[in-house]
This record gives C-alpha cells, structure tokens and sequence, in this order.
C-alpha cells in the first residue's frame, strides 16, 4: 500500500476539518506531517517553499462568484493573505501566505458567502467546471449551472465520496463551443441530440493531461437526459471507489480503470451500477472549440451584455478582484464567472451602460482585448508557491509575452499554455503552443527553460500538443515561438480534412 | 343578560353519588379517576381526587408518558375551575337578543334547533349553517359533529378553533410530509443534542414538557439549547444561543440555516436521495440569495445564523419544537415547511432524539384533526377535496353517493365574515369563545351580530360569546364526562368520568347527536361514548393516524396508547416515518422552496411598532376557566403591554402607565410593563382578556384579519401598532379599572 493510500486508511481527509481550530491554536508545527497531507482534502495546502504558509483553494462552483463573495475573498486575501489571489484553470480561486492561525476566521468569512475551500486537493472530486457564460450565452443548448451545483452537493462533505483513489475531474459543457475542453476530464459532458430529438449529453470517460500519459477521455457512447447526469456520475465515482486502482499514485486516474476493464465492460458496469439501461450515444451538438470570451458580446436576454476581461497570467491579487466585484455591482448584477483560461466574465451589462463600462479605468488592468498574443495565454502556479514547479512560471510568462509583443509575434491568436512541471497545472497539451517548465544550464549556471510543445492543428480539434524543442533556454524562446507561431498559421491555412 | 337563569349559582346540589356510570363515585367515600388535563397540548394525565361530589386534589399520574406524575400551576388548581358560579347548567333559548334567555329541556332545545336549522337550510341550503368547535371537544364530540354537519347537514362549514392555533402546521405537516401528524415523541427530548425552540414560549404555554427540556440539560448539560423568538421570553433566557429575530422574519431566518447548511455540506446524503425531492430547487434558490440579505431581514448578524447552522448541521440528533409563534402568521404554512425542510436535508426525522414536533396548543386539537372537524377534512385525515376519501365516509356513513361536498367549507375567521356579509345565516359555536380569540374582534363581532341563529356550546356562561347567542347549550367538561384526546405526540388518552356534570350539562358528543336525531338523521343513537369511540377508531383502519388497535375496551384499560396503532395486541409506535417513506404518491417527502414575504399589516409613521401577541403562564386562552383561580389571577391579574425602555422613553411612557394601543382597527387600552423582553419596535401583549374584564381590554382588537393563503389561519403575531401614554394619571388604580 503506497503511503497515501496507509494515510487515508489510517483517517479519512476530511477529519481534519473539525482539528482546524486546535492547530490554529497550536501552531503549524504542531501539525503532523500526515495531517499536513489531510489537510490539502479541505483545500488547504502547506507550502514547502514558504514554510510555515498555507495556501487555499477556493472552490467556486461552474466559476459562479456573486461580488460579495469576490469582496470577501479579495478582503481575506487583503488581511490574511498579503493580497495574493490567483485564477486557476478550474474557475477557482487560490490565495497564498496564509498563517493557520488565521485559516479559521479566514473559513468563517467564507462560510458567510457559502464558500469552502472543501475537497479541492488531493483524492478529492475538484471542481465542477462549465461553460462560464452558462445562462447567458445566445447559443446555450442546455443550461449546465444547476448540474454543476446538483452533482457538487451531491459530494460536498459525503463521506462516500472522500477516499478515492485519486483526484476526479468533471466537465460540463452546455454549448456547442466547450469552452471548458470536457475532454481533459474524468468525466466530460457535452452537449447531444438523443432518443427523439431529446436534448441532453454525450458522456467521455477517463481524460487527463497530467504526467508521462496524457490523455483525452473517451466516448462512453452513452446519452443521459439532464435530470440524470447527476446520477451517472455519482455512479461513475462509484465504481471509480469501489474498483480504481489504487497500488501506483501515477497508475490510479479514472483512465487506468478504464485500461484495465475496457470501454465495454466499464459502460456495463456502470449500467449495473445504475440499474438501468443508458442509452447510446446521441448526435453530438458540438460545432466549436476553445472559445475565449474576451471582449463585450451580446447575451441570451435581449438587450444585456457580457465583458470577458483579461487577467494576465490569472494573477489578479486583491485589489483587481476587488475592482471585479465593483464593475459587476456598477454595471452588471454584482455576478463575476471564472473562466478555464483564468479570465473573468463580467455579465448582466445593460446595453446603456456599455460605453462607460468601456471607459473603465479598471479596464486598463483588466483589458477587454488583450494582444493577440497575451489573450490565450495560461499559465499555472510556478515555484513561488509550488514545490514541483521548476520555473517561476508566472513571472517567466509575463516577460515572454511582452518580448513576444514587441516582436509583433503573430496577429492571429495562439494559446500558449505554460506549467511549471508535468502535472500540467497549465494545461500545456491542450495549447497552440505549450511550454514545459525545464531547467538547463548555460556556462555551468542554472537557467530556467522550456520543453516546448505545438498543436498545428485547427484549435478546435482535440489534438494534444507535440513536443518540438526541449530544454531551450527561457531567454531564447521568444525567436523559437515566432516561428512556430508562423508554422502554426501555415498548417492552418490548409484545407481541414475530416 | 340574566346571569342568574343559566349560571350555576346552586353550589349544594349533589353529583353522581347514585349514578351507576359514574365508576368511583360511592357516596362520601373518595373517590380517583384519570383524565387528560384540558388546558394545554402536553397532555398531562392527571388523577383527580374527589369527596362529596367536589374535586379535592389534582396531581400528575406517575406513569403518564407526557408528564411522568409532573404537573404544572394551571392543572394543580383545576379544582377550583369545576364549580364555580358561572358554570353552564341548563338549555337556555331566547327568540330574539333583546329578550331574555328561557331555560328549557333538553328536548324543546332539539326540537327548537331541528326547527330553527331545517328552516334556515330549507331556505339557504346547507352552507348557510356553520359550526365552529374546538381543541376542547373530545374526540368523541368532534367525531359527532364532523359526521353531523358534514355527513348528516351536507355541509363542510366545520371548523374549530384549531384554525386559529394549528392549521398551518396541519398544513404544512400535509405538504411536505404527505400527512398530518407529528413525528417525534416527548422522550425524544432525552436524546437530543440539539434542541431548537422556535416561536414557542414553552417554558409559559408547555410548561411540563419543558420540565423535560430542563431536565435533559440538567442531565446533560453538552445538550445545546437554541431559542428563537422575537421576544425574550422565560424559555429564550433558558437557552444556550437565543437568538432575537425580527416579528414576521422567521421564513428568512429559516432559509440563512438552510442556506449554510447546504453550502456546507451539513446535509445528509443519503436521506436527501433517497427520500426527498425538490433539494435542488430549494439550494438553487438559496444560492441565488444573498445570505445577508436574510440576515438583514431578521434583523440578525449573519455569524449568528453560520454559528447556528453548524450547531444544527453538526447535531447527533436534531429536535425542533414550534408553536404559535410559526403557525399564527400569515405565512404560516411557509414558515412549517422551512422548518420541515430543515429536518429533511439533515436527514433529522423519523429517529430517536430527531424530528420536527409542532406543539399542540389544546388538548385535542390532534384529536379534532383525526376526526376529521376541519374545514377540509373527514375523519381519519381524510381530505374532502379526494372522491376516493369521500366516497369511503359515505360508504361508512351509509350516504347516498356525492352526499358530502367536494370542496373544503369556510374556515373560522371566513364564517364570521359570511355572517357579517349575510351569506351565513347561523352558526353553532362550541367549546371556544371567539369574541376574545378572533382577530380584528370588531370585525367578527359585526357577524355574530348579523346573525339570525348564534348558538353557543359551552361549560361556562355567560362568556364574551355567549352575549350574542339564542341559545345556550350546557356542556359537561373534564372528569364530567369520559372521553378520549390525542396529544401533541400522537398519543390517544382515555379521561374518565369521576363526577356527575352540573344541573341539565351534557358531554359535547350527546349533545351533537341529540339536535341530529331531533332533525330525524339516522346513526346518531350511540349508547355510549365507547360507541362512539369504536365507530370512529374504525374508521382510521390503515390511516397515518391508525387508531384501529385501539378498542374502547382497550382503552379504557392501558389509558394511553400512541398512534399508530393498527393491532389490536400490538403496541402503537412511538415515531412515524422511521423507514424514511412518507405518505406522498412517490414516497418522498418535499423539501420547499419558500421566500420571505413582507407582512400585511405594515409598519409606518402613523403605526411604527410591531405589536406580537401571546400567551402567559397564568392564563389559558380567555380565561373562563383560569380567572376563576385565585393563585392565578393573583399572577397575572390584569392585561398589559411589554414595551422596550428605547419606545417608552420616547413616549415619555412609565413603568405602570396606562396606555393606548392602536392598530389601524382597534384600541387597547392596557397598563405598561416597560422590559427588554422585546427589542425595540417590538411590543408584546397576552390575548387572554376579553370584553367582560373591562372594555378595551383585549388585544385581538388590533390584529389584523389578514389569512394564511394557504391554511387561512390567522396573523397574531405582527400587527402595526402605536402605543402612547393616557391621560389617566399614573399608577391611578381606580382609574385603571374605569378604562
């Protein structure tokens, strides 16, 4: 039994929710490194290079904030936190520097806005992500918020659901565009026509991007009407539970699972599971990929707007978040969405107030349309706060986009999807061009680098990223990235065959 | 009015030596007998001693499930309330309200009511007639009227005053559970963790169960304790976390809870799962609010409600108990279904120490409910508006089909407006005393002024009410009569008959069936109550409320058993719902989506505080029985308004002042008792008193007549009020009695 697997036998993750407010009061080092462990199961995560510092990820369902809750986090961060907040590429929030002491009364805030940091680590089922203009797009087939809500409180603090064998990733995508790539998941819902003409999903199994095998999920060849989505997956988690490998860390995703019994009989089981009969797959309704949302667009209600504002390297800090809450209050409907990319939407604007939106000093920080080169950018944590991390990936983005900027790089967007190490935090695989944290040296002296990845395919083909260059030094990426920027639009320009 | 005719003012006159029915009375001998006690829901067993046809001593029975030989101020003394000068003790009839009542026989009063009713239904139809009982009725007497009016009058204008106390937690219990009936059981309370009193001033209006509440935490002292009321009360200041809501917020306050127990997982899985629907709705709901807003609207720090919350979410076993509080409000069956859904997202009902318990206000408002006197119901929680339901009541009753009417009858506050408006021409009134306890007491005063036939049912004479009867029926009460009564935990409890009832006083149920046969309608010839018991615990033969097991004969020899109770050798059961099935179509029980509404009877300028009214420890309902207590009166001699220093200081309004109340309906004029009961805004006033204490004396001149939508009970508890000092000068006492 791996030394995981001992420590959530010994205890179940949770527990340690309820110990809070006696290691506040004892200290960090009073914490037991098992129970340091546990505690990433409630979101909250001792930072090895900054001992003694916590960080804590916020679950924000589907990326729903109202401003008050994005007030009271931006607030949080500003007392307890030295003002750090980060976007991740689950629509959550994370905020650093935080002292155990000051966890409790960071938890009570949060509780007062219906936030939790609960079950967003380790063997956990992470947040519910989803199209982050669900409910106000134009070309909306299902409404996919009340699912992401229904299945979180299905296992939000269920003790069935805190010892599987490994994280659990769920997608849920309500448009034709899955803008929150349902592939990349555990489990992906998108869009489909089933069983006379009905409106419902198309459900893909076993995605991950992570580590030496990165995968897209596959086809379940299963359709489920909304009302049931629910169900499956909790069933899925299930028989993940019950029959997930559970020997190798790195060998027990969902994916594994799959591997081991095969699509066909993994389909049975979860029939068994259900106790019912899941119909086959429908007729996909999907036509796009990979949308950004930047920019105003007009809305499903007549008349209404929403702005997708640019937050350089999902680094938005207090004061921006802040800002955030205000323009929604100001012009929207005090609500702020979260996108897969690190971005924020800013819904519910009245046409009337859209050229004083616009005029929004706030807007200088938080661009509408961002350069062709910064808008599809992503980038996950980098070693300031991440052990793995080998490059401060953050810091290192926002030099190279502003390299690549001068050098006019490309006019047609390319996302450029940065992670630290090959957790793929960034997402690297699923970006034009990906960058793999690396370190080489140059003269005998330690210089960051990059493993760098390309997809020369259409943006919205599934397709992971190949490698094409490793361990480049960081400073001479920015001339390697223009030409492969150019060989990207050359591919593209090609007739698509499908 | 002639006091002397109908009041019992001949205190020689002997009771039941020789009367065979009476088991235990032989002569000067003493004699004991049970009965449940007939002021509150708790439901006390009491053994009264009696000698020379008066009642000597009261005391708790030791095995009773509801008090354990515990007994409260009010049933201790319950020997003062039986002979007394003003008890009811012949027919009485006058023609008409400007001549004086007539004593007659029991015979020339039937036939003078089968004459009066034939007439009056012969030229208006059925529904010109309504009856209005009560929570005092025995569930023999309530069965008799329900079968009465309902199967032999063709009407389903029945009521009681359970409208005014309990219909919205008879409505609410229906929607979300599938049937009425409360879950949890008095030694619940031994096993709790977390006990929530809401809207309920126990410690005054339950006084023994709340002997049990202490107890346990005298026991236990871990046990947490949460009282929510508007006003500090004797029960608030006993809590562990009292939390001070605003009047009319408790919708809101409900919906904080629930909102933090979903977004904190403080729910139970499985249970929500498996047996309930509309959870999803209802957290959608919530999260699409703004916690604080809520907060804001109970006027409480959103903290308060998390720390509670989690109290509640983290409880081993979660208790709740309601009372008027939540049912007397105009959304009322609101407030029931958000305490209900409190107890299904945290899987806390239908298990020991856990459920939701609605407190009953009377000693057989259950019992009333069983048989069936509601607008909307038939005996057996049967619903009027179900053609399956109907049909077996008129297979039973021996009816013609479509003999009972398909859609609930008028509700009690409706009757007193169709008489003012004409639509209702007569009305019997029996065991209750509505010229105190209606809302709006000018409004429903012009009906019974309007209307052409007021008879009165009732122990006492003259009440408030009976000042504007034709008639005056004499009834038998308490250990008078042998009869049976359900509690606020479902437990059926034989009273026996101990004494003889004065002069010509009859049970309620004999008195129904006497003007039934008078009107020549079949079925009325019960021989005794025990036929009238097996007639109707018959007819709950595979119910919720399953009394079936329950033999007269059984009864009358185990005393108390709990429903249901389908065996006639198996015991009843203690909890309904402990297979998490409910009695809905699917099996599920809702959970409710409910948003707060602004009350109707606004603050503004002109009427800036929120008078809330209640009851006190002293007193029952309107005193025809407690005044008579010397001990008692002595406790709360004279009416009064609780007002915060903050609003007396502004009305330059002292300790003792008398004061006016007015509403945008009526006055009261009542002394001041300045507290920090209530907070600011708020003012508190007992309703106990009537017109004939003094005049202005009663506070239902200022409520509002505004109705639940769903279970027309009425709002008491938030009544836009301003209060200013009298010219009278101060602490004036003569003065005080000529207001």
């Amino acid at each position: 039994m791996n030394k995981i697997e001992q420590l959530k036998a010994e205890k179940d993750g949770l527990v340690v929710w309820d110990d809070l407010e006696r290691f506040a009061r004892d200290g960090w080092e009073s914490i037991s490194e098992t129970d340091l462990e546990r505690l990433k199961w409630v979101g909250i995560f001792h930072r090895k290079t900054t001992p003694g510092f916590f960080m804590m990820r916020v679950r924000v369902t589907h990326g729903f904030l109202s401003a008050d809750q994005a007030e009271t986090l931006s607030d949080v961060a500003r007392q307890f936190g030295r003002s750090a907040v980060d976007l991740t590429t689950r629509q959550q929030i994370q905020l650093r520097w935080l002292t155990i002491e000051a966890i409790p009364e960071a938890l009570r805030r949060m509780a007062l806005v219906g936030l939790s940091p609960l079950q967003t680590g380790m063997d956990s089922i992470r947040n519910v992500v989803g199209c982050p203009i669900a409910g106000i797009d134009p070309r909306e087939i299902i409404q996919t918020i009340p699912l992401s809500r229904s299945i979180t409180r299905g296992f939000l603090r269920n003790s069935d659901y805190t010892n599987l064998p490994r994280k659990f990733n769920i997608a849920l995508s309500g448009c034709d565009g899955d803008c929150c790539h349902s592939a990349a998941h555990d489990v992906g819902a998108t869009p489909a026509r089933g069983p006379d003409g009905a409106l419902g999903f198309n459900i893909s199994v076993g995605g991950a991007l992570g580590g030496s095998d990165p995968r897209f999920a596959v086809p379940l060849n299963a359709w489920a009407p909304p009302g049931r989505i629910r169900d499956i997956v909790l069933a899925i988690l299930d028989l993940f539970r019950d029959h997930g490998p559970r020997e190798t860390r790195t060998r027990s995703r969902l994916k594994y699972l799959i591997d081991e019994w095969g699509i066909d009989r993994f389909r049975d089981e979860l029939e068994r599971r259900l106790g019912a009969p899941l119909a086959p797959a429908g007729v996909s309704l999907l036509a796009r990929h990979g949308e950004d949302h930047l920019g105003i667009h007009e809305q499903a209600q007549p008349g209404r707007f929403y702005a997708g504002i640019y937050v350089s390297t999902g680094r938005i800090g207090s004061r921006l978040l802040k800002e955030a809450a205000r323009l929604s209050r100001e012009y929207g409907a005090g609500e702020v969405r979260l996108t897969t990319q690190q971005n924020l939407v800013i819904p519910h604007l009245p046409e009337s107030r859209l050229s004083d939106f616009q005029a929004d000093p706030a807007l200088n920080e938080m661009p509408l349309n961002p350069s062709a080169i910064r808008r599809g950018l992503v980038v996950c944590t980098g070693n300031d706060f991440c052990h793995f991390a080998l490059i401060d990936t953050k810091g290192l983005a926002e030099e190279l986009v502003g390299k690549l900027e001068a050098m006019e790089a490309w006019t047609q967007p390319h996302r450029i999807h940065i992670s630290g190490c090959p957790h793929a935090c960034g997402q690297h695989r699923m970006g034009d061009i990906g960058i793999q944290g690396a370190r080489t040296k140059i003269n005998g002296e330690v210089v960051p680098a990059a493993d760098v990845f390309r997809r020369s395919g259409h943006q919205e083909l599934y397709q992971l990223g190949q490698e094409v260059a490793s361990r480049i030094p960081w400073s001479d990426l920015p001339e390697l990235l223009v030409s492969i920027g150019r060989e990207i639009d050359e591919a593209r320009a090609q007739p698509v065959i499908q | 009015m002639s006091d002397a005719i109908g009041g019992k003012n001949d205190s020689s006159r002997q009771r039941g030596s020789r009367d065979q029915t009476g088991p235990h009375d032989r002569g000067s001998e003493d004699v004991t007998g049970e009965a449940i006690c007939p002021y509150c829901g708790v439901g006390c067993r009491l053994v009264a001693r009696a000698r020379n046809g008066r009642v000597i001593s009261v005391r708790g029975a030791a095995d009773a499930a509801a008090n354990h030989g515990r007994i409260c101020p009010k049933g201790a003394t319950l020997a003062q309330v039986i002979d007394t000068p003003d008890r009811a003790i012949a027919p009485l009839i006058r023609e008409d309200r400007s001549r004086p009542f007539r004593a007659v026989s029991w015979d020339e009063a039937n036939r003078f009511l089968a004459d009066r009713l034939n007439a009056i239904i012969a030229e208006n139809g059925p529904s010109a007639f309504g009856f209005y009982g009560s929570g005092q009725l025995d569930t023999e007497a309530a069965y008799c009227a329900a079968r009465f009016v309902k199967g032999g009058l063709k009407t389903n204008n029945t009521d009681s005053n359970s409208r005014l106390c309990m219909a919205s937690a008879v409505a609410g219990y229906r929607s979300s559970l599938g049937s009425d009936g409360p879950p949890p059981c008095y030694a619940d309370i031994a096993d709790a963790s977390v006990i929530l009193i809401l809207g309920s001033n126990m410690a005054d209006a339950h006084p023994v169960t709340f002997e049990f509440v202490r107890a346990k935490k005298r026991v236990q002292p871990e046990t947490f304790i949460i009282v929510v009321d508007p006003r500090r009360t004797r029960t608030a200041r006993f809590a562990d976390l009292y939390v001070q809501i605003r009047p009319g917020s408790d919708v809101a306050f409900l919906n904080a809870i629930a909102y933090f127990l979903v977004t904190r997982g403080l729910i139970d899985h499985r249970f929500v799962r498996e047996s309930t629907t509309g959870f999803d709705e209802l957290a959608d709901d919530l999260e699409s609010q703004n916690v604080r807003d809520l907060a804001a609207v109970c006027g409480v720090e959103p903290g308060a409600l998390l720390t509670l919350a989690d109290r509640i979410g983290t409880a081993g076993r979660f208790l709740s108990f309601y009372g008027m509080g939540i049912n007397q409000s105009a959304a009322g069956v609101d407030k029931n279904n958000c305490i209900l859904n409190l107890h299904l997202i945290t899987g806390q009902i239908g298990k020991k120490g856990a459920g939701p318990f609605s407190l009953t206000g009377q000693p057989n408002a259950m019992g009333g409910r069983e048989a069936g006197l509601l607008r909307d119901s038939l005996p057996g929680y049967r619903r009027v508006e179900q053609d399956e339901d109907r049909r077996e009541m008129e297979d039973a009753w021996s009816l013609p089909p479509g003999s009972i009417e398909s859609s609930p009858g008028l509700s009690a506050v409706k009757m007193f407006r169709s008489l003012a408006a004409g639509s209702l021409k007569a009305i019997w009134i029996a065991g209750t005393n509505p010229m105190v306890s209606l809302p709006d007491l000018n409004a429903s005063r012009v009906g019974l002024e309007n209307a052409e036939l007021v008879i009165v049912q009732d122990c006492y004479y003259p009440t408030e009410t009976s000042d504007y009867a034709h008639v005056i029926l004499p009834a038998a009460q308490w250990i008078e009569k042998e009869g049976t009564s359900t509690n606020s935990e479902r437990m059926v409890t034989y009273s026996e008959r101990v004494l003889d009832p004065p002069g010509e006083a009859r049970p309620d149920w004999r008195i129904f069936c006497g003007v039934a046969q008078s009107m020549g309608l079949p079925g009325f010839d019960f021989p005794d109550a025990a036929a009238v018991w097996d007639e109707f615990r018959q007819l709950t033969r595979g119910r919720v409320c399953d009394q079936s097991g329950m033999t007269a004969a059984r009864l009358r020899r185990e005393r108390s058993i709990q429903w249901p109770c389908p065996n006639e050798s198996g015991p009843g059961a203690q909890r309904l719902y402990t297979d998490g099935r409910f009695p809905t179509p699917d099996g599920r029980a809702r959970i409710f989506t409910r948003r707060h509404r602004t009350p109707g009877d606004p603050v503004c300028e002109q009427y800036p505080l929120v008078l809330t009214t209640g009851r006190l420890a002293a007193h029952w309902h309107t005193r025809t029985r407690t005044r008579h207590v010397e001990l008692l009166e002595r406790q709360e001699p004279e009416p009064f308004l609780e007002i915060n220093p903050t609003d007396a200081v502004v009305r330059a309004i002292q300790d003792g002042d008398i004061v006016e109340v007015r509403s945008r309906r009526g006055l009261l004029k009542t002394r001041a008792r300045i507290s920090t009961a209530p907070a600011p805004g708020t003012v508190f006033a007992a309703f106990h008193w009537g017109d004939r204490f003094r005049v202005y004396a009663s506070a239902n001149a200022l409520t509002p007549a505004e109705l639940d939508p769903v279970s027309d009970q009425p709002e008491y508890k938030y009544c836009a009020v301003e209060v200013r000092a009298c010219t009278i000068e101060r602490g004036d006492d003569t003065a005080a009695q000529d207001i």
